[in-house]
């Protein structure tokens, strides 16, 4: 169920709008990939005032589009540009497209499909905020992904006044973690740094460095074109736009779709047999029952509601008949095995956890076990260089809280759920 | 005032939490739980258990109250 989504799973032509990310690839039937040419011929070239020294004009635009950041922890873009336009040295754009998230795959769809839109907004926010150079980080394990950018690199030879190179980032879950990324691009290994001092301060080369998911500069890209009221235009008021949902598990159609915010989760998923559960977010992201999923919708406030959060767009749909005890343990043991193993609640907390849901999967516990993991579920937010534990406890909470009548069955050993 | 823990240094001595019990338990792997923020009349006990920490992973921070 929760095996990775390696290949580029299909995109869904039934959006309920215009495709605005994925306009252009007549989704499964001829163009697979945007080249420059078709690119410009669908989207148009980015605004003179984008592509020329234009300083500090490119953020009140995002601003009034409220658009958030994508790779799951939604801060304010406009704020994060603003941010490293306030030092006097000038800073480096990172365009990260590691995509750790084993569930995830919407950054590799964007960056094999039409890669120019991502770099075009890296593009806007580099020259908008006088930046010395983009740098796209990307996983060494995705060689399609690499392949794409590095011809889209080529493509765009000459025409882009900031220039444009590529990170081969270890892979690994926490590698793709912002300060992970700064201190491997500066010499370091991959791994977390205590923050502060906080990326926007100094990042790469001791620069103010603006770190943000391929989804967002893709947004970006599109809002210096169309403008935040076109932005504005579909989605909800508190959360407009479109959103990339990778989607897995009992579903009709795996893969990567675009919707708007607020459209019902159960569009999204359509399910392809009874729901026992969703996991919503990711790894680090939460269960939730079939009630919930179907009165939810695709949107932060929907989600918080209920506990949970649209993390880096992800939704996996557990049948029916199938035991969220053992696939939560398959999540949590392989988050356990990602720890950058450098802080004490995080190297000891994750394997404790991930060794007591393992016993609770195989109904070889007692109630003990239950008792700990209780505890342990609120013992480890915050107490990280990252928030890796947190997301960890984050899906432990949600599973002892939507799993609670399995968790009694699996404790007497009562479990009937085939796998 | 609140006490912060740099995660990656703190090794888990737990100096800190016998010095300050007040301010700092120790979780089951003996790595500390900080209270937060630090009351006015415990901050020169948190300035003890921050100078004696070996691994020298405790900061005391004034100008943020909550994170």
């Amino acid at each position: 169920m929760t095996t990775a989504t390696q290949v580029i799973a299909p995109l869904r032509a039934d959006t309920p709008i215009t495709p605005r990310l994925l306009a252009g690839l007549n989704l499964g039937q001829g163009v697979a990939r945007l080249d420059l040419g078709w690119h410009l011929s669908v989207h148009g070239p980015l605004p003179l005032a984008a592509r020329k020294r234009s300083t500090g004009t490119l953020a009140p635009l995002l601003d009034r589009a409220a658009l958030r950041g994508r790779g799951g922890a939604g801060f304010p873009f406009a704020r994060k540009l603003a941010a490293v336009q306030d030092g006097r040295r000038r800073p480096v754009v990172v365009v990260n497209a590691c995509e750790g998230e084993p569930l995830s795959a919407k950054d590799a769809a964007l960056l094999t499909r039409c890669p120019h839109l991502v770099l075009d907004g890296a593009q806007a926010a580099a020259v908008d905020s006088h930046a010395t150079s983009v740098i796209v980080a990307l996983h060494a394990n995705r060689p399609d992904v690499w392949r794409s950018v590095e011809a889209a690199i080529a493509e765009r030879s000459g025409r882009d006044r900031i220039e444009t190179r590529t990170v081969s980032i270890p892979e690994g879950y926490v590698s793709g973690q912002a300060t992970a990324l700064v201190h491997f691009i500066n010499g370091g290994p991959a791994v977390p740094t205590t923050t502060p001092p906080r990326t926007a301060t100094k990042g790469v080369d001791g620069r103010p460095t603006l770190v943000s998911n391929a989804e967002t500069y893709a947004q970006v890209a599109l809002i210096a074109r169309h403008g935040p009221d076109w932005y504005r235009s579909v989605g909800t008021p508190e959360q407009p736009g479109t959103a990339l949902v990778t989607l897995s598990g009992a579903v009709t159609v795996p893969g990567v779709v675009e919707v708007p915010y607020g459209v019902p989760l159960s569009w999204v998923m359509r399910p392809t047999a009874p729901v026992r559960g969703v996991l919503v977010g990711g790894y680090a992201g939460s269960w939730i029952n079939a009630d919930d999923a179907f009165a939810m919708r695709w949107s932060d406030t929907s989600a918080r509601s209920i506990g949970a959060t649209l993390g880096a767009g992800v939704v996996m749909v557990l049948p029916a008949g199938a035991c969220g005890l053992i696939e939560t343990s398959r999540i949590i043991t392989w988050m356990a095995s990602q720890s950058a193993r450098q802080c004490g609640p995080c190297l000891n907390g994750l394997p404790a956890i991930a060794s007591a849901v393992a016993d609770l999967a195989a109904g070889d516990c007692d109630a003990r076990v239950v008792d700990s993991l209780h505890r342990w579920a609120g013992m480890i937010d915050g107490r990280g260089a990252c928030a890796h534990p947190d997301g960890v406890v984050m899906t432990l909470r949600s599973a002892l809280r939507t799993f609670s009548t399995d968790i009694a069955r699996h404790v007497c050993g009562t479990c009937e759920a085939s796998s | 005032m609140k006490l912060d823990v740099d995660w990656i240094r703190c090794t888990g001595h737990g100096l800190c939490a016998e010095i300050a019990p007040e301010l700092v338990s120790l979780d089951d792997w003996g790595y500390p739980i900080v209270s937060d923020p630090v009351d006015p009349e415990l901050e020169s006990l948190a300035e003890r258990a921050r100078s004696a920490c070996p691994a020298m992973a405790l900061r005391l921070d004034a100008s943020r109250v909550t994170t």
